[in-house]
């Protein structure tokens, strides 16, 4: 009997959460396929005039392309430079490198407004006034700890035998890395790669100190037109972000596992 | 391979951190300066005088004390409420509710901060399905206030902090030995005793480190006060944001920001410190994990 209580306890608190972590997605999701302007629930009538109106819009059209350039600079740069930093830090010996080991994760601990607030007063002074140039800047920096640790994390399980054999067999240096070790990397890349992507396209904090007039970002675009606004353009492009989401998540469950994720953060 | 004794392999994170500590270097300095009179820019004298302003206006410390208070409110329940529900995905023999509770908590963490506020909004506005709910069920007679207030923004951070606690002490209670459970419970003790004389204190080092993550989360929380706060609920990352876009004073903003970044290092540190006592406190009870 007290198992059986027991039992249904947690099953109840183990549902409630489930509904309390996916309730703003799912309404969100259901929002977007209204009809009307405002939100009622349960809803009288579907439609995608939303999504038309969404697609339409200039100012959504100009900050999506302006995230996805954003991401298309940021996630390959950082990637790299962390494949440098977790090599360097993996094979070679060298003085200060718990000091390289913690001065990668400072990021990290800095509140995003502070950073935000920081970079923007290296820019004026700098004179650097172009919005996708200071945030790539600060994108690479705020996200280069996800992907180092991510990466390092892999560099752990390379097999060096294998590694050892191909340079036996005639590979240079560089084809040996490329062809052997590279290849073992995927998944830290893999993991680091959804990270970094989705600091980027989802970063507010810091990105809105830096933005230009012609140069906002999904997320500041979405909290003008909150501000502004009250119909579901915003749920249209949250539905769509989360999309996207979810594709990654199920492309990371296939090649790695979903249980390594919290593993690598 | 190396050039002046430094490998250049590093060279890509040397740029990126130099780009970082040096824009702190110039905020720090920035932060001893007066907005110049009418043009964007800076003037003398050089001094003290916005650390003295920020450390002796009532309104200041006070936003910093509140942003403290609420951090530590939803750490308390980010524990309370991650912990079981880290135990259910590591323990529970149902794969499904494994797996599904793992991918609801992996897509939550990965979904951005203004998205799920607007979800929140939907949600909890005056006409919103809550309070739809509360209605219908006769709980109450007319609309509750669930946004604008420090109700929602509460009920938003929760939802973006729990999974970063779930998903660090899931982990550790996973790498506990189911054996040593077993053995508590083959000796006698219940199922409650065994999870608090047991597991809890064997995970207490991920307990803290999984509070120190969802602490320094909230003491820098800014998109969801902005957007459920209705201008009521103001976290010191407002403040500064004020400072910066209503006032248009950079050298304030920087000396508030370094006083917010010195609060929030300094517990940040207090949570390793602990965690230093709690890892080494545990090895001697039976030399576990």
């Amino acid at each position: 009997m007290r198992t059986l209580i027991s039992r249904t306890l947690w099953t109840a608190f183990g549902a409630t959460m489930l509904a309390f972590l996916l309730a703003p997605t799912l309404f969100t999701v259901l929002f977007s396929f209204s009809e009307a302007r405002y939100f009622s629930f349960p809803m009288q009538s579907y439609s995608l005039r939303w999504y038309t109106a969404f697609f339409g819009a200039a100012k959504f059209q100009k900050a999506a392309i302006e995230t996805g350039l954003l991401a298309l600079i940021v996630t390959p740069g950082c990637l790299a430079a962390a494949l440098c930093t977790a090599h360097a830090v993996a094979r070679w010996e060298f003085r200060g490198k718990r000091l390289v080991d913690s001065l990668i994760l400072s990021p990290l601990i800095v509140p995003g407004v502070v950073t935000g607030v920081a970079f923007l007063s290296l820019f004026r002074i700098l004179h650097q006034d172009i919005g996708l140039v200071r945030m790539s800047i600060a994108m690479m920096v705020v996200c280069l700890p996800y992907a180092v640790r991510a990466v390092s994390a892999n560099y752990g399980g390379v097999d060096r035998a294998t590694e050892e054999a191909a340079r036996d067999l005639g590979a240079g240096p560089l084809l040996a890395y490329l062809k052997v070790t590279l290849p073992q990397l995927k998944p830290g890349l893999l993991a680091g790669g959804v990270f970094v992507l989705v600091e980027v396209i989802d970063n507010f904090a810091v990105n809105v100190f830096l933005v230009d007039l012609d140069s906002n970002t999904l997320p500041i675009v979405a909290y003008q037109h909150i501000r502004d606004f009250d119909d579901p353009l915003v749920a249209v492009m949250s539905t769509l972000l989360s999309a996207l989401t979810l594709a990654l998540v199920i492309l990371f469950n296939r090649v790695i596992g979903l249980e390594k994720l919290s593993q690598s953060r | 391979m190396r050039i002046g004794g430094l490998p250049w392999l590093l060279l890509p994170m040397t740029v990126l951190m130099a780009l970082f500590f040096g824009a702190f270097a110039v905020f720090a300095f920035v932060s001893f300066l007066q907005p110049a009179s009418g043009m964007p820019g800076y003037q003398g004298p050089f001094g003290v005088a916005n650390y003295v302003r920020f450390l002796t206006d009532p309104t200041a410390l006070g936003i910093l004390a509140e942003t403290i208070v609420f951090a530590i409110a939803v750490t308390i329940v980010s524990i309370l409420l991650g912990y079981p529900l880290a135990y259910i995905m590591a323990r529970s023999p149902h794969r499904i509710i494994r797996s599904l509770l793992l991918g609801a908590l992996v897509l939550t963490f990965l979904s951005g901060s203004i998205n799920r506020a607007y979800g929140w909004l939907i949600l909890l506005g005056r006409r919103g399905v809550v309070n739809d709910a509360l209605l219908a069920l006769g709980l109450v007679d007319r609309p509750v206030a669930l946004v604008y207030n420090w109700t929602g923004v509460f009920i938003a951070l929760l939802h973006f902090t729990l999974p970063y606690f779930a998903l660090t002490v899931f982990g550790s209670i996973r790498s506990v030995p189911a054996q040593v459970e077993e053995a508590a419970r083959d000796l006698g003790a219940g199922a409650l005793t065994t999870f608090f004389r047991i597991t809890v204190p064997i995970t207490v080092p991920a307990i803290i480190s999984g509070a120190a993550l969802v602490f320094s989360l909230a003491i820098s929380a800014f998109a969801f006060p902005l957007l459920l706060g209705g201008g009521r609920v103001r976290l010191i990352s407002n403040f500064i944001y004020d400072q910066l876009f209503v006032s248009f004073n950079l050298p304030f903003a920087a000396a508030s920001s370094t006083i917010f970044l010195i609060v929030a290092v300094a517990t940040l540190c207090g949570f390793f410190w602990l965690e230093g006592i709690a890892t080494r406190r545990r090895i001697p009870m039976g030399g576990l994990a």
